[in-house]
């Protein structure tokens, strides 16, 4: 399983990476041709903000197996390895759920429906770029089963030192 | 209503749900309860809130700032501030002050800068008698101008949100960002003066004309960013793209430092700390929605007004919340889900919303070196492995002068909104 996330981590990687590389080269160039010869291409700015929105969602999917997503650390630093702890890492597990959940069901539902919306520039359909919400948030949701089952080891772990302390004292006597 | 969506809000932020996931469901919450409004509104939202041509500066500023600072730019602009300010009383500690200030008006973030002069400084303040962990509390507080001196990733963020000019909000940084620097500088002489470490060499013109000539093309970046905005050369977004191409072309061809193989890993640095602000700018939108739906800000609007009229008793009270905020969370983060709620009330008692913006962004700066969480504490705990509560303390000095800072700005706005005014 962790080769699998291996792999997938490297996919958006060089995907995310090389889109950013492209927003920024549109970007610049747009501001040398209108400088050198008065003219911008109607396509690239759109463009770039596609790959700007694209960019944003699968870096969310990414920054799950990095850092995390942003959140107010105290309340989990302070109750680490404690049973209250675990229960509310398992609530931070389910609320993620929810909401990525959301984003996948919503987000497919504007992918399917948004299908006749014609992006002006570059004439393609908006669906194309909508659904990258949907295509992240299953992303996403690899990443939290993985979470899941770590939470998962972490309840079954900590039954076992007391477990093997039993079985010693036993030993003992 | 208001109440659920407030309290599922802050509930799950403080309980340690992701930010921009609290702020999605709490509007979940309410549209399933209460409204009969579909949930692909969530999405819509979200994705209007992302697709954004002026946010688009956000990752191509912290791309500027990661190739100049990998680019060997770092250094130089140390050797600069050095020349300029070394042979003062607490030499070193000015030091810092000063890098932090020209490190912050090539980067747009707090952590970055206190990041860059971090890993370059602390070694050489502990070798010249500094104890370590006054070294890095001097670090972590010479980081806090990186938002408030253009360029500024937070100002953009605000300018986008309030539909205030980010030129305008970038020049208006400039002078707080400035007397912050300054305020620091004051208080490393007087805390070298009482631990007794003596200045150490010569000012000499000759040193300071070969180091500016050494960091010109660093000095350089604000100019370009500056002063193509304010040319009517360039977007903002166009700017933060130029600046970032020519970081490249400066760590590449003049400086020699980067090399093509760090830049995947540069980009997604850059990758990660825009995912990071753009996740809870786009659910942040869709909260700012529900906000605005339940006609909230204009509820809390009424009650601050029903207790004080004075803006000073509400700036007051902004800067206290803020100070708070600031501490808990990213600087952009909190400007993305405060000003939608804050900024009609301070327009409504003739705050100009530029003031208002810039502001905001001083305080949210101070509240990165703000016991007991401030994030550019734990940076630099974290490069100098010095522990969280002795940086704390060494930075509490700077924390109290920069608040000084804060409050003349706040009853003197003139400080911040002349330098924008004069150029209009």
């Amino acid at each position: 399983m962790d080769k699998l996330f291996e792999k997938l981590r490297a996919v958006l990687y060089w995907i995310s990476v090389t889109s950013m590389t492209v927003m920024l080269a549109l970007i610049f160039f747009q501001v040398v041709t209108r400088y050198f010869f008065g003219h911008t291409f109607e396509w690239s700015e759109e463009l770039a903000r596609f790959l700007f929105v694209w960019v944003v969602f699968l870096g969310s999917a990414l920054i799950m197996g990095e850092s995390g997503h942003l959140a107010v650390q105290i309340l989990p630093t302070k109750l680490k390895d404690t049973t209250a702890g675990i229960a509310l890492e398992v609530f931070i597990n389910l609320c993620s759920y929810a909401f990525t959940m959301l984003l996948l069901v919503q987000g497919a539902k504007m992918t399917s429906v948004m299908t006749f919306q014609i992006a002006p520039g570059l004439g393609i359909s908006m669906s194309l770029v909508y659904s990258i919400i949907p295509i992240s948030a299953s992303l996403m949701m690899l990443y939290l089963i993985k979470d899941s089952v770590r939470i998962f080891k972490q309840i079954t772990a900590r039954r076992d030192p007391a477990d093997t302390f039993k079985q010693k004292a036993e030993a003992r006597r | 209503m208001e109440a659920v969506l407030l309290c599922s809000f802050l509930g799950m932020t403080f309980m340690g749900v992701p930010v921009a996931y609290a702020l999605g469901l709490s509007v979940s919450i309410i549209l399933y309860q209460y409204m009969h409004i579909p949930q692909v509104m969530i999405t819509q939202v979200m994705y209007s809130g992302i697709d954004s041509f002026s946010f688009m500066a956000v990752p191509f500023f912290m791309l500027a700032g990661s190739f100049m600072s990998a680019g060997g730019v770092t250094t130089r602009l140390v050797g600069f501030a050095q020349a300029l300010v070394g042979s003062f009383t607490g030499g070193l500690a000015q030091v810092v002050a000063v890098s932090g200030m020209f490190f912050a008006a090539i980067s747009g973030s707090s952590a970055a800068t206190t990041a860059a002069i971090g890993s370059t400084m602390v070694d050489e303040m502990e070798k010249k008698g500094y104890r370590r962990e006054l070294a890095t509390g001097i670090v972590a507080a010479g980081g806090t101008v990186g938002i408030v001196i253009p360029p500024s990733i937070t100002l953009v963020v605000y300018g986008v949100i309030a539909g205030a000019s980010i030129g305008d909000l970038f020049i208006g940084g400039l002078v707080p960002g400035l007397l912050m620097g300054l305020t620091m500088c004051l208080v490393s002489y007087s805390i070298a003066k009482k631990e007794g470490i003596p200045a150490e060499g010569s000012f000499s013109f000759l040193k300071l004309f070969k180091a500016f000539k050494d960091s010109f093309w660093a000095l350089m970046t604000p100019v370009i960013i500056i002063g193509g905005i304010y040319g009517g050369i360039f977007t903002p977004t166009e700017a933060a793209a130029v600046a970032a191409v020519y970081g490249i072309f400066v760590g590449f061809f003049i400086y020699k430092e980067l090399t093509i193989r760090d830049f995947p890993r540069i980009i997604f640095q850059a990758v990660m700390g825009t995912t990071m602000i753009m996740f809870i700018v786009g659910a942040a939108k869709v909260f700012g929605w529900m906000l605005t739906n339940l006609e909230i800000p204009h509820h809390i609007g009424e009650y601050i007004v029903s207790m004080t009229s004075s803006p000073a008793m509400f700036l007051i009270m902004m800067n206290v919340l803020l100070l708070f905020i600031g501490t808990l969370i990213n600087a952009s983060a909190a400007i993305v889900i405060l000003t939608p709620i804050f900024l009609p009330v301070a327009t409504k008692l003739g705050i100009d919303p530029l003031f208002f913006g810039v502001l905001m962004v001083i305080n949210l700066a101070i509240g990165c070196i703000t016991p007991p969480v401030g994030l550019d504490l734990f940076v630099a705990s974290a490069i100098t492995k010095v522990p969280l509560e002795k940086v704390m303390r060494a930075s509490i000095p700077y924390l109290v002068a920069l608040l000084g800072a804060l409050l003349l700005m706040t009853f003197c706005p003139s400080i911040i909104t002349f330098l924008p005014n004069l150029l209009q």
